[in-house]
């Protein structure tokens, strides 16, 4: 989706919000996440591997407004930032909008939920050539079958337009996510994925195979050392099991692992990512 | 003239279904049975509703007529268990500053629903029929309260003390029942399945106490952030 076509729908959504009777208040929810990837370059030769702590806060505050009984519209915005300790050229920041319709299929916590969310971002990054925009749908149908099982089926299709193109992004993701409450306070989550598209390896050159995937790339030296990214078009393949666990009526403390297979034969390289979040709803 | 004694005997066993309906059931005679109710750690139990159910016919002591009320507040029913006697109104005002909320039930006794009202609106829904009445709201998942409609008048709901009085309860054979929304295996089919026990009110009795401990299962009230607001957004 065009960054203009999405603005016009946002823009749309907000006067069809003005026009909706029942505004519930916004329901800021900030997200603080630290992550240790065990290979944030991304790299197939094992000499290139680096492992890097990441931490992310992200602000999401949206408000609802009922257009029928079953329909509901959410406007909101976001913002967020990431940091990398070691690499503060991955350093970015994003701003952005997000407008989401859900339709509700009856009544009640069993009944199934189908939403269609936009978002739109402008990024800014240290590294100048990663600034650009991000755009994103997706589709969402989610199931709670009893007080203790739920799922979801996503689709998303995302891009990142970046000033330059080796940085560009754009891929498109559909995941089912499984989830059990253990207790009254704590949830099982389980996620698997399947992702098609763009991704960012780094390589010390020469790596005439990778020259062969991938016709954008650029040298930087993100890592301290030489390296050339490479963007590169290829199949993710992944997995999530993540416990969260109510801290308060409004905070929660989240612990996961991520386990993603990056593959574009011959180049394949893996990620493992243990993460820690907190959420706080304002 | 004199009637005859064997007259006398007929008449009185004819009149005597009637002398014993109108001497027996006499309430306000009646014993004040009491109730303690805790949770499997011997913590003292709020929120759960006591009864009793005459084996033998009984007549019910009057109950005056009450103003029952559900409010919402905080995106939270209050309060979470009720318990009425069939035929009773509750009136659902919006206590909330903002927020809309879209109140229905579906549960068997009485299926409603109140598309969102805003802040400052009540419906009121009569409940006409006994059973349990679950409220939800389809907006917010954590969102839920009990009604448990009764035919009996003689039932109550504990306070944080985990202790129910019931008056007037008349000699006899009874059922006593307790119910709480946790109560594990304590809803099936969408009604309310009770502890229950047989007991005997001998006339003169002094406040028979029956103890119950439950079992509960996790509260449907979850609230947190928890991904998706603990239910959907």
């Amino acid at each position: 989706m065009r960054t203009p076509a999405t603005c016009v729908i946002v823009a749309f959504l907000a006067v069809v919000a003005r026009s909706a009777a029942h505004a519930e208040g916004w329901s800021p929810n900030l997200t603080l996440t630290t992550q240790w990837n065990d290979n944030a370059t991304n790299a197939s030769a094992s000499s290139d591997k680096i492992g890097a702590l990441q931490t992310k806060a992200d602000l999401i505050a949206s408000e609802r407004y009922g257009l029928t009984k079953d329909d509901s519209l959410h406007l909101g915005f976001h913002a967020g930032a990431d940091w990398w300790p070691r690499f503060d050229g991955l350093t970015r920041g994003a701003v952005g909008a997000r407008a989401e319709w859900q339709h509700k299929f009856g009544l009640g916590a069993l009944a199934p939920i189908f939403s269609v969310e936009l978002a739109a971002d402008a990024v800014g990054a240290k590294e100048s050539g990663r600034r650009g925009t991000s755009t994103g749908v997706t589709v969402t149908l989610r199931k709670r079958f009893n007080d203790r099982w739920r799922a979801a089926l996503t689709h998303e299709a995302a891009r990142h337009d970046a000033r330059f193109a080796v940085f560009d992004r754009r891929g498109n993701e559909t995941a089912l996510e499984i989830g059990r409450e253990l207790d009254e306070l704590a949830r099982f989550t389980l996620r698997v994925n399947y992702r098609q598209g763009d991704v960012l390896s780094y390589a010390t050159p020469p790596r005439p195979d990778l020259v062969a995937l991938a016709p954008n790339r650029l040298t930087v030296d993100t890592f301290g050392r030489p390296m050339v990214a490479y963007s590169i078009d290829a199949r993710t393949i992944g997995a999530n099991a993540a416990v969260i666990r109510a801290l308060d009526e409004n905070s929660a403390v989240m612990l996961g692992y991520e386990w993603r297979d990056t593959e574009h034969k011959p180049f394949r390289y893996v990620n493992h990512l243990v993460s820690l979040a907190l959420v706080h709803q304002f | 003239m004199t009637i005859p004694a064997r007259l006398i005997r007929s008449a009185a066993c004819r009149s005597l279904p009637l002398a014993v309906a109108l001497t027996l059931p006499l309430p306000a005679r009646g014993a004040d049975v009491s109730f303690t109710v805790s949770d499997a750690n011997k913590q003292p139990l709020a929120d759960a509703v006591v009864v009793l159910h005459p084996l033998k016919r009984a007549v019910p002591p009057a109950t005056p007529a009450a103003t029952l009320e559900i409010e919402q507040r905080n995106t939270r029913f209050n309060p979470f268990v009720t318990v009425v006697r069939t035929g009773s109104a509750v009136r659902l005002p919006n206590h909330e500053t903002r927020i809309a909320h879209h109140v229905y039930s579906t549960s068997a006794p009485k299926p409603f629903e109140f598309p969102l009202y805003k802040p400052g609106k009540a419906e009121t829904v009569v409940l006409d029929k006994p059973g349990l009445v679950v409220l939800g709201c389809n907006i917010h998942d954590s969102m839920v309260a009990y009604v448990l409609v009764l035919d009996t008048a003689w039932f109550a709901k504990t306070p944080a003390s985990g202790n129910a009085t019931l008056s007037g309860v008349t000699p006899g054979r009874w059922r006593a029942e307790v119910w709480h929304p946790l109560l594990k295996e304590g809803v099936k089919g969408g009604e309310a399945v009770p502890l229950q026990r047989e007991v005997t009110i001998a006339a003169g009795d002094a406040a028979p106490n029956l103890a119950f401990s439950l079992s509960l299962g996790p509260d449907p009230r979850r609230r947190g952030p928890m991904g998706v607001g603990g239910g959907y957004k």
